[in-house]
């Protein structure tokens, strides 16, 4: 899972953030059985089930200094929470579904729910960029499974380490 | 009076989630309209459909696995459980129960039970249904057993789970099709 990460900091001195996620997920591939009580047909067929995730989220969030070093290099805390949609989609190779039946078949579901997230955030101050390096922990979405039925795949709770720029823009003032 | 109310209304949902808990372990194949899924974790369930028409069991009760013994020297291995009708509509139309007779050997026991992992009864196994007035149809079934494994459940008490799936047919005119079970048996309730 990659996930990318657009934060937009509208106001120069405030700790206040707008965070965007959407990740980059490659497909999870998993062994399936398939069987029959036909005849006429192998008893068994062995399966790919391949598990898709299609995930975005958007929220709100504020940093907290800790600590500020002579060279201008802070270390923050960040906090936030927003909405978060998570859709799963089960796709099977190409079987005979009318004569074949998949134990334990996984099923599509979709986790729309709220989502909170602590970052630990290091920035190293340089005059015209800023590096970052960010420990980030997200809790998976609030939303309830719909049932009781055990999925090979569970919401997510990503844990990420980024490293990154700081991109600065400057508003053009009306002479 | 207002906490009594409250009391009523808090317990009112235990009430529902308790009566409803037989209908917990349906969980609807997309493919199949009015089937449970083909599992094999204990469920209790099983679903077939029975000239078109899809049945179910509804969880609650347990299937009938017992030895029924003969003079001679073949007994029968009784497999059995309720159906009902999953269109409320039909339920007059319905069949009750089914039951797949197999010949076993008189020796037959537990560890045979569990030999039958895997095994497919290709149109060899009898087959019953009864309807609602209680008259009983026979025919020739296929019975798949997928999986059948001993598991150490709830309090150490052990296990049969078996799953697996089956179709048959009586005559030309009542087909079954599409048959699927998943069943864990409390291994002191066998009788071989």
């Amino acid at each position: 899972m990659i996930p990318v990460i657009f934060r937009w900091e509208p106001f120069k001195r405030s700790a206040f953030f707008v965070e965007a996620i959407k990740s980059f997920v490659i497909n999870t591939r998993l062994p399936a059985d398939a069987y029959t009580t036909n005849s006429q047909l192998p008893e068994h067929v062995a399966l790919t089930e391949k598990i898709e995730l299609k995930d975005f989220a958007l929220g709100l969030g504020g940093a907290f200094v800790v600590y500020t070093n002579k060279k201008n290099n802070q270390f923050t805390v960040n906090v936030s929470s927003g909405i978060c949609d998570e859709n799963f989609i089960v796709d099977y190779t190409k079987y005979d579904e009318a004569n074949y039946e998949v134990l334990n078949p996984d099923v599509a579901a979709n986790y729309s729910g709220l989502y909170a997230a602590v970052a630990a955030l290091y920035n190293f101050h340089k005059r015209k960029q800023d590096m970052f390096i960010m420990l980030r922990l997200q809790t998976a979405s609030s939303a309830a499974k719909h049932d009781h039925y055990t999925l090979s795949y569970n919401k997510t709770s990503p844990l990420q380490l980024t490293f990154g720029y700081k991109l600065f823009y400057a508003k053009n003032k009306k002479k | 009076m207002k906490s009594l109310k409250a009391l009523r209304i808090s317990l009112f949902p235990i009430f529902f989630l308790t009566t409803c808990h037989g209908i917990w372990n349906f969980y609807p194949d997309t493919n199949d309209p009015g089937l449970s899924r083909f599992t094999s974790r204990g469920y209790n369930i099983a679903s077939c459909y029975i000239k078109g028409k899809a049945h179910v069991n509804n969880g609650s009760f347990y299937p009938v696995l017992q030895k029924d013994s003969s003079v001679n020297s073949i007994d029968t291995l009784q497999f059995k459980w309720p159906l009902f009708v999953h269109d409320t509509a039909n339920i007059f139309t319905a069949y009750t129960d089914i039951a797949f007779l197999l010949p076993v050997p008189k020796s037959f026991d537990k560890t045979n039970l569990l030999e039958f992992n895997g095994q497919r009864f290709l149109n060899s196994v009898p087959v019953t249904l009864t309807d609602t007035s209680q008259k009983k149809f026979s025919g020739v079934a296929t019975l798949y057993f997928v999986t059948v494994t001993e598991a150490l459940e709830r309090s150490n008490r052990k296990y049969i789970k078996m799953s697996g799936l089956f179709d048959g047919h009586i005559g030309d005119s009542i087909v079954i099709a599409k048959g699927r079970f998943d069943f864990e048996i409390y291994e002191g309730s066998l009788n071989f």
